[in-house]
């Protein structure tokens, strides 16, 4: 049954969410992008519990209406776009930077206590290089190598031209290595 | 040269191999826009952002809550058809207008008997009336 379920489309899945309201398949869209679009806003905030109250509200609001998606979309494309406008918006508000701000410095302590395979300090600094890159920037970075979107996705996410997105990535990888070598 | 006319497999190649894993077909797309060293460079920088970011952590969490629906909850939402809704609507209002009818003929019926009997009046006779109520002028 899950051998089945793994075979699925994304948006066959929604399909049939849709029609059963049955939560096996949303639970394997949970399962599949939640960790990455977690990635994604992080990157774009610093902030790792921003990035699962962003994550977890998109994923509540899904579940409660799923008609909102139009089948003939690209349902990954889809989500990245209401979890991008919803980070946005949350963003923007004063009070929520406030509220988030110093988690970010807990969550650097939580990186400096755990095994890893790469080298804490440079997680660290690709961190803060990420962070002094423009939002424009972080975004072309964020969806194409943490979440592995492709050009045209990706301009379809932003609401930009193809061209703009490939300059924006080409300036962004350049500019991340200047911060990276300061 | 625009880098927004650089080809999409070159920002895919960046992600994947280091100059030296292309293969030649692919080192002759690189070097029409970049110099091995330049795309070198760009790829230790992705290499770096995407080990960064694997080791983001984030807990592997379930599903939310409301996502475990309960049998009743699946059913109250289950979606209805506007016309079964309003067809259900019709059959209740039309049996709503024919019931009273049919009851209130029934109660008519009764009321006639009781009319009935308030027009012959309770006969009173000397052992049916109450000794307490007799008095002897």
């Amino acid at each position: 049954m899950n051998k089945q379920l793994d075979n699925l489309s994304d948006e066959a899945l929604m399909e049939r969410f849709v029609q059963t309201r049955s939560a096996k398949y949303y639970e394997k869209l949970y399962l599949r992008y939640f960790v990455v679009l977690c990635r994604y806003v992080q990157w774009l905030s610093g902030a790792s519990e921003l990035a699962k109250d962003v994550a977890q509200t998109i994923f509540v609001q899904i579940f409660a209406k799923p008609t909102l998606f139009d089948p003939s979309q690209n349902f990954k494309v889809w989500l990245f776009t209401l979890a991008r406008n919803r980070m946005r918006n949350e963003w923007r508000n004063a009070a929520v930077r406030a509220q988030h701000a110093p988690r970010i410095a807990q969550h650097l302590d939580v990186l400096a206590t755990q095994t890893r395979t790469f080298p804490v300090a440079q997680t660290l600094a690709v961190e803060q290089a990420m962070q002094q890159l423009s939002e424009p920037h972080q975004e072309v970075l964020a969806l194409k190598y943490s979440s592995n979107f492709t050009i045209p996705e990706i301009s379809d996410i932003l609401g930009c031209s193809q061209g703009t997105v490939k300059s924006r990535l080409f300036y962004a990888i350049q500019q991340l290595r200047k911060h990276l070598n300061q | 040269m625009k880098r927004a006319n650089l080809p999409d497999e070159l920002f895919d190649l960046i992600g994947q191999k280091t100059f030296e894993e292309l293969n030649a077909t692919e080192k002759a797309l690189v070097t029409q826009h970049l110099t091995a060293a330049e795309y070198d460079e760009l790829r230790a920088t992705i290499s770096a952002f995407q080990e960064a970011d694997s080791s983001l952590y984030f807990a592997p969490s379930k599903p939310p809550k409301e996502a475990r629906v309960p049998l009743w909850k699946r059913i109250a939402l289950y979606p209805i058809p506007l016309y079964q809704v309003a067809a259900t609507l019709l059959l209740l209002l039309a049996f709503t207008l024919l019931w009273p009818m049919k009851s209130n003929q029934m109660d008519s019926t009764q009321q006639l008997e009781v009319i009935q009997a308030k027009q012959e009046g309770i006969p009173i006779k000397e052992d049916a009336y109450p000794d307490s109520l007799v008095f002897n002028l």
